[in-house]
């Protein structure tokens, strides 16, 4: 069997290069390639899609972040809680701004943010909580919205690895990951559920103050050009991406039941072995699986060698967590702060992951999993 | 389904505990703050939708949502290195963990068992002891923070059995060995093992005489599920009275491990070393007709299963 990625965008681009190759051609004959009519239609479906009353589409995803907190209005030294166990993007932002990135431990089965070690991280300076929904599946959205009302902080959703994904309230209300906070931010990233060919990135929000702030800050800090109210940046979706994401936001439920479909298959034959874990369902989330993420408890790199020498492609997401990284030192943080965290990224390992998967070639890596173990 | 919730869950007795209620059918909630515990020792439990673990410092306010049947408090830095170094946090799980703990128990009318220990003894006179004994502990030596931390939480849960008419269980542990131990926890039985497979010298402090008494950790859990399940409320001793010389046991240990590299060595004893310690188990043979089942031999084999998973062998590294 040939070599086997952890995405296979090349794949799927070719069930869509009709429409992908159309829409591009129209855009390079009307020239316009920065926002635009295409960028603002996608903008409007995607609203439509998320139920979402502002949707406001940037350059990246680590952009979007700092958007929102900028939108947000926090002051130097305020304290925003967030995961240590997440890509670095989360807490670089925070760290731009001046803001002081506060850690809390995560849940060793959802890997997502614990509410019960949240409470605990809570100070006078706390302003604002950044929940990411890791791999696919929501954070326990209501613990920290229920916290977050108490002691009166934002909300900012790190939704780029949960496109898609639904929060299932306890009293049986659905709502799409990324929308239940004050802003929700996501990434387009190729690799991304919902991904584009470049970078890109989107800003979610109910509020109809934050949604205009939102928008100003994203084009320079101007409501009326060049007229700048406030000190903004220069983030904005290409017309091309936003063709690609409109032609992909038509089938992004289809491609989450694919990666559910192949989730499914890894875990009905993986869930027997002993020392390897898959991934759980929350309760209350859906999982999109943007990666299927197994934790082993020995030898994970051994493991993960042997896959790749048999041409299998894996993931550790994330070997270091962030409170351990070099640059995040001067916080004060130490090994052993957050134990889940780290013990997660001494045993966390990502199999391939994406909508094409066939399950001869799951069963190629299930069975060369099974023999590396 | 019974509740039961565990504090301690991923140390050494509170993870074979939560093993234990899992195959009880009961539906276990493993409570601990990871300062000593480890998640190796419950990660097997994380796929079962009847364990649920909460990363969680009882010594803070404790909020379980939903009914608890029993409640087993398992909480606290146990081997004499670890408490030394974090004595106030001892006090504080002993202490306000245990409050904190008798009030939720309270709360869900719930039947509430303390880990007590062999330390409410201190430097015994009695010898062996038995439940009757008060003890001879120093409250300002360097073990008191563990030795009163333990005995207050006696004093307390027998205060809100009397007082509140909860429903509340003591037992007293002696040594136990088994698999889950860590491996630098200080103490000499994992001390020998892993310097045994390392091929190192094992250490042994003075000339060897004290004794000791290991009980294997599958009969204590046992001891410990029918204490729970019994209507007998004062403290109960478990442990294994065989006793055996630190000298016999390192050389038992040498033996099995067969490692030629290992040997013994001798250090100066330490001042607050007991000389001897061993378990009267007539109350919990009586009481609960339990006694040890599983022979040194067999507990010592399935013991050295586990050190060789965990040991790291530099040997290997060298070639």
């Amino acid at each position: 069997m040939s070599n086997i990625p952890m995405v296979d965008l090349q794949s799927q681009y070719q069930r869509i290069k009709s429409e992908v190759d159309a829409a591009f051609a129209e855009i390079l004959s009307t020239s316009y390639f920065v926002g635009g009519p295409v960028v603002k239609r996608f903008s409007e479906h995607l609203a439509a899609y998320l139920d979402a009353k502002h949707v406001v589409p940037c350059g990246n995803g680590t952009d979007a972040l700092q958007i929102a907190l900028m939108a947000l209005e926090l002051q130097p030294g305020d304290e925003v809680i967030t995961t240590p166990f997440t890509f670095v993007a989360t807490a670089e932002v925070i760290a731009l701004l001046g803001l002081k990135p506060v850690f809390v431990d995560v849940d060793p089965c959802t890997f997502c943010l614990n509410p019960y070690q949240l409470k605990r991280a809570i100070t006078e300076r706390s302003r604002c909580i950044i929940p990411v929904h890791l791999f696919g599946q929501s954070c326990n959205m209501e613990d920290i919205m229920a916290i977050a009302a108490e002691h009166d902080l934002y909300v900012v959703e790190d939704n780029a690895q949960a496109i898609g994904s639904d929060y299932l309230f306890s009293d049986g209300r659905r709502q799409k990951t990324g929308t239940i906070g004050h802003i929700g931010c996501t990434s387009f990233f190729p690799s991304k559920n919902l991904g584009c060919y470049g970078d890109g990135g989107a800003l979610f929000t109910n509020d109809d103050e934050l949604g205009a702030k939102i928008r100003m800050i994203a084009n320079h800090g101007m409501k009326v050009r060049y007229y700048h109210d406030s000190v903004g940046v220069n983030s904005r979706l290409d017309a091309l991406q936003a063709a690609v994401l409109d032609i992909k936001l038509q089938r992004l439920d289809e491609y989450g039941a694919a990666r559910q479909r192949a989730a499914a298959f890894y875990t009905e034959h993986l869930k027997g072995l002993p020392g390897g874990r898959p991934p759980r369902e929350a309760s209350y989330s859906t999982h999109v699986y943007h990666q299927y993420t197994l934790v082993i408890q020995h030898k994970r790199d051994e493991i993960s060698k042997a896959l790749n020498e048999g041409g299998i492609a894996t993931g550790i997401y994330y070997p270091v967590p962030l409170h351990l990284q070099k640059a995040y030192r001067s916080y004060g943080y130490q090994e052993g702060d957050f134990p889940v965290a780290e013990d997660l990224a001494r045993k966390v390992l990502s199999l391939p992951m994406h909508t094409e998967l066939t399950e001869s070639v799951q069963s190629h890596i299930i069975e060369t999993f099974t023999k590396a173990r | 389904m019974k509740r039961v919730l565990i504090t301690g869950a991923a140390g050494f007795l509170g993870s074979h505990l939560c093993d234990r209620f899992i195959k009880e059918g009961c539906h276990v909630i493993g409570m601990d703050n990871l300062l000593t515990g480890s998640m190796n020792n419950i990660e097997h439990l994380f796929p079962l939708p009847q364990f649920e673990f909460y990363h969680h410092d009882v010594s803070k306010f404790v909020h379980v949502p939903g009914d608890l049947d029993y409640i087993l408090h398992f909480a606290s830095p146990a081997s004499p290195i670890d408490y030394l170094k974090m004595p106030i946090q001892t006090m504080k799980v002993g202490s306000l963990g245990t409050h904190n703990l008798l009030g939720l128990a309270k709360a869900k009318k719930a039947r509430m068992l303390i880990a007590s220990t062999s330390e409410v003894y201190g430097d015994p006179e009695v010898h062996p002891q038995v439940e009757e004994y008060w003890g001879n502990v120093n409250p300002i030596g360097p073990r008191g923070v563990y030795d009163e931390a333990k005995r207050f939480q006696e004093a307390m849960t027998m205060a809100y059995h009397t007082f509140h008419g909860l429903e509340t269980r003591i037992v007293r542990i002696f040594n136990t060995y088994g698999p889950r131990m860590r491996v630098d926890d200080g103490r000499a039985l994992p001390a020998f093992f892993s310097q045994a497979i390392r091929g190192e010298g094992i250490t042994i402090f003075g000339d060897g005489s004290q004794t000791r008494s290991f009980c294997y950790v599958d009969d204590l859990v046992d001891g410990i599920y029918r204490l729970l399940l019994s209507d007998y409320v004062y403290p109960v001793n478990i442990g294994n009275p065989a006793e055996i010389t630190i000298k016999a046991f390192a050389e038992e240990v040498l033996d099995l491990v067969g490692n030629p590299k290992a040997h013994l060595v001798y250090r100066d004893l330490p001042k607050d070393d007991p000389k001897k310690r061993r378990p009267n188990i007539s109350k919990a043979k009586e009481i609960l007709g339990w006694e040890p089942q599983v022979s040194r031999a067999d507990g010592m084999q399935r013991t050295l299963e586990y050190f060789r998973e965990v040991v790291q062998v530099d040997s290997l590294v060298e070639e």
